[in-house]
């Protein structure tokens, strides 16, 4: 019973992120509990309630997400396999797809965005399942008194331990040098994400396996890349957005859209409107005094696609304490600088939706960013035949956290699990490589996971809304595997495919801005440095006594000098830290 | 020791359109189950016997950074066709090996001009060919009746050798090296593996791999597991229903699955295999094996992005454009 209580306390800790109806569930034997939270997007009835099992008692499931092609699959499934459905929810479709044809295929054929544990009371085989982005998180930890598994990782950790676990110190090596920690590692030492696109089986008595069933790589397919024109590459992109869209707008409760001032989020929302022609809602914040703010253009494109737009405009005077308290519930430590904004208007649009869209992975899938074009010359097999030293390279020159050299300074040595990660994100620059093409994949699998979709995930999930993204599907990323270095950068134009699609949405003030990060005001940033690093000090005061590190703030700064990346990074490690005691 | 793989459900043979993409899954599925890592005490000696006779052979190459292995044996025309449900009608005897042998030497030498050579084949294969600073025949004892059998001997057996004192590429007799490729061996891994992303084929292909000379421990593990496996396969019944005699053809094919632990899907990345203690990168085929291009596409600007070309099955043809490339 000790494992029924424990699932208990996790339901009870991560309330927020289904507020809607909780449910438990045991094997027969009472092997196996699932609880779950739920947030109920897609028949709201009893009938979608979790944790589910089919009619003759051999699956069992309890599922975070949305499968977006379920209605489809629901037909083959009744047509093919004679499958009779109860209900009309997603939830029931995972569990007999994974049932009928096994979880191999089934992921074959799954477009969604879920984390899902499946336990076939047959076998006693237990399935973890993460979707192909890592849009929904997947915790889990073997101990000696069973296999626990969640969505979050704090209410996992008390349900299971008797108090804070160690700090993992190769997660944090990768912390300092990233500003989060990737997969499969956490902070906590004894707990692991499940990486995306993989799937873990645990069979009674024997170790969990992990297996991979997706990877983002252009080079995946034998396919060369695209011979259509620019022009045909902006069309299909047009109508694999809006296909795309069609299925995430599949809804039983209010839906909006994030809108700010950039490309990714202006196309969702301005296809929305022109393709479905329904009213929207869309929904953005902006800071007072700052000329830069994301509302201006926001405002202008709402305008012109005819949305029902709501800003919020936010001082900045109160960001401070805000800050404080939503690194104080976060749920692992994630240092990028827009978790605080992400969360404003997360909670501004929950006020009116439930679910909302956003433009998320755009970037990594047309070329996005500006720190892209020289990788050729700059990690290129004759400068760098290890692809490793030239991940190292972009790491510290074009992502500079604190740099893998410093954090190997100040920690003495890089542990050995740090640099195992490190190279398999490596994989994809191996010789032959064009890495201004291949770092889109190494962004994939590291950055966009790691660092963009758990801050969504969180700082939404705080607010029990759910965010889907349109342009993380699988036919956006078929088609993204074979665009030509051309479609990707045209001189300093990045994205040129999306910028083009928004001026033929009459979205030219979007298409011509260049990229902006949806960060904390520079009023913030900048203007308030000698608060930022006071907060750093205090932070890694708690860093060293909890670490047992010896990474003063004097140390620090001579390691990276006055870096906005790496002192934000350090008062969110700290801080959360030092939540920890509370 | 056996494990369960990572297909689920049992396998469903029934007839279907389907019927290629069932017959790899199930392929995959039987191979997961007959992962083994260990050889008998037998298969063991019978190895360490042939690993000596590699050994005794005389070689005197120049030295390099990169040796090539290519095993090929001449099959007996009696069991040179080839039909089993996935393979329809190939005969053997129809392809000129010798030629393709011969130019997949040249080409190595050329593209890599620090690599060396070995070709590791039966008493009579290419009896006449040209001696070179950089290459070495090691003619064997082999059952050529069993040449995908062999073929896997002779891998653990070249990496039980003193031949292996450099990063090695195995190829196919129609795979192609078109650029160097020892950069590629800067890289922490132990073996490289290839995978064909196409449902209805086999997902990793055992014709090309590529394997590091750091761990040597590691990769000769894993060669083991590799002809363990197919020893192990031998006795999967109803595998036995679909391919007659897998030592002849289709074996290897599954065994590297079954090592690799092979899924349909791609999966690229690096993983730490425990049990073998060795680092198997996964690699994609459009780069370090690819088959799936139009012959017009095998020109001199392959090269800038791929590494292996793998000329299979009808493309064995397009060896003239290849022949083309290396006199230009």
């Amino acid at each position: 019973m000790e494992a029924k209580y424990a699932i208990e306390k996790v339901i009870d800790l991560q309330h927020h992120r289904g507020p809607d109806a909780r449910g438990f569930w045991a094997s027969t034997d009472h092997r196996a509990f699932f609880g779950h939270n739920r947030l109920a997007i897609i028949d709201v009835s009893s009938g979608g309630a979790q944790p589910m099992v089919d009619t003759e008692n051999d699956w069992a499931i309890t599922y975070n997400g949305e499968l977006y092609n379920y209605k489809a699959l629901r037909s083959i499934l009744e047509a093919k396999h004679s499958i009779k459905f109860r209900g009309n929810s997603d939830t029931e479709v995972f569990l007999y797809g994974v049932k009928v044809w096994g979880i191999d295929e089934f992921l074959r054929l799954a477009d969604g965005m879920f984390a899902a544990a499946l336990y076939c009371t047959k076998t006693g085989r237990c399935i973890l399942v993460r979707d192909r982005a890592g849009e929904k998180p997947l915790y889990y930890a073997e101990t000696s008194k069973g296999f626990y598994f969640g969505s979050e990782l704090r209410p996992l950790s008390s349900g299971i331990g008797h108090g804070p676990p160690d700090i993992d110190l190769a997660a944090f090596s990768l912390y300092l040098m990233l500003r989060y920690v990737p997969a499969p590692l956490t902070i906590y030492k004894g707990i692991r994400k499940l990486r995306p696109g993989h799937f873990l089986v645990i069979d009674q008595d024997q170790p969990a396996r992990e297996y991979a069933y997706f990877s983002w790589d252009p080079n995946a397919s034998e396919i060369p890349e695209t011979s259509k024109t620019f022009d045909q590459i902006v069309h299909i992109t047009e109508k694999l957005l809006v296909s795309s869209l069609e299925h995430r707008m599949t809804s039983d409760v209010p839906l909006g859209f994030f809108l700010s001032g950039g490309v990714d989020s202006s196309l969702v929302a301005a296809l929305a409107r022109k393709h479905f022609g329904v009213s929207i809602n869309t929904y953005t914040i902006g800071f007072e005094n700052d000329p830069n703010s994301e509302h201006f253009v926001s405002q202008q494109t709402a305008k012109i696609i005819g949305s029902k737009h709501n800003a919020k405009i936010l001082g900045i005077k109160d960001l401070g304490r805000l800050s404080r308290e939503l690194i104080h519930r976060m749920d692992e430590p994630n240092g990028d600088r827009s978790c605080v904004p992400t969360y404003l208007l997360c909670k501004h649009a929950r006020s009116e939706v439930t679910v909302a869209l956003g433009g998320d992975g755009g970037d990594e899938l047309f070329g996005g960013y500006q720190r892209y074009p020289e990788l050729n010359t700059k990690i290129g097999e004759d400068r760098y035949p290890r692809a490793l030293d030239g991940l190292l390279w972009y790491l510290t020159h074009r992502l500079p956290v604190v740099t893998p050299a410093k954090v190997s300074g100040l920690l003495s040595a890089l542990p050995a699990e740090t640099i195992e990660v490190l190279e398999d994100f490596a994989v994809p620059l191996y010789s032959p490589s064009r890495p201004e093409i291949d770092i889109r994949y190494v962004d994939f699998k590291s950055y966009l996971s790691g660092a963009v979709l758990a801050k969504v995930d969180r700082m939404s999930m705080q607010n029990s809304l759910e965010v889907r993204t349109p342009f993380l599907s699988p036919s956006m990323f078929d088609l993204a595997n074979r665009l030509p270095h051309g479609f990707l950068y045209r001189g300093q134009l990045m994205k040129p495919v999306l910028r083009e699609l928004c001026n033929r949405l009459g979205l030219a003030h979007v298409a011509k801005l260049d990229k902006r990060g949806f960060g904390m005001p520079p009023q913030f940033m900048e203007l308030g440095k000698e608060e930022l690093v006071r907060r750093a000090s205090e932070a890694l005061r708690v860093i060293d006594s909890k670490l047992g590190t010896q990474i003063d703030l004097g140390k620090l700064i001579y390691a990276v000098g006055l870096n906005a990346n790496a002192l934000w990074a350090t008062i969110v490690l700290g801080e959360w830290l030092e939540s920890e005691r509370s | 020791m056996a494990r369960i793989g990572a297909l689920m459900t049992a396998p469903r043979i029934e007839k279907n359109p389907q019927d290629a993409i069932r017959l790899v899954q199930n392929g995959i599925f039987y191979a997961n189950r007959a992962y083994s890592t260990s050889l008998s005490p037998e298969w063991t000696d019978t190895i360490f016997r042939k690993t000596n006779q590699l050994n005794d052979g005389n070689v005197n190459l120049e030295p390099g950074n990169l040796n090539v292995v290519i095993f090929h044996v001449n099959i007996p025309n009696d069991v040179s066709q080839v039909t089993t449900p996935d393979i329809k009608n190939l005969d053997h005897a129809s392809i000129d090996y010798e030629t393709l042998v011969k130019l997949n030497i040249e080409i190595s030498l050329k593209s890599n001009p620090r690599s060396r050579v070995f070709l590791l084949t039966d008493n009579e294969f290419c009896s006449h060919l040209k001696p070179h600073a950089r290459l070495a025949i090691h003619r064997m004892r082999v059952n050529s009746r069993e040449p995908m059998f062999e073929r896997v001997m002779a891998m653990l057996t070249y990496s039980r050798s003193r031949l292996f004192d450099q990063p090695t590429v195995f190829l196919d007799s129609d795979a192609f090296l078109l650029r160097p490729v020892h950069n590629l061996f800067a890289n922490a891994f132990d073996i490289g593996l290839t995978h064909r992303n196409i449902l209805g084929q086999m997902p990793v292909n055992e014709g090309v791999i590529f394997s590091n000379n750091i761990n040597i421990t590691g990769v000769r593990a894993f060669f083991e597991a590799y002809l363990s496996s197919y020893l192990a396969l031998e006795n999967c019944q109803d595998l036995s229903k679909i391919y007659t005699n897998i030592r002849r053809w289709r074996g290897g094919q599954l065994a590297i699955n079954s090592v690799a632990n092979g899924g349909q899907v791609y999966r690229s990345g690096l993983t730490n295999r425990h049990e073998l203690g060795a680092r198997i990168v996964v690699l994609p085929c459009a780069k370090y094996n690819l088959s799936q291009i139009d012959e017009n596409e095998v020109d001199s600007r392959l090269a800038n992005r791929v590494a292996i070309l793998h000329l299979k099955g009808p493309r064995k043809s397009w060896i003239n454009r290849l022949r083309l490339l290396v006199d230009a």
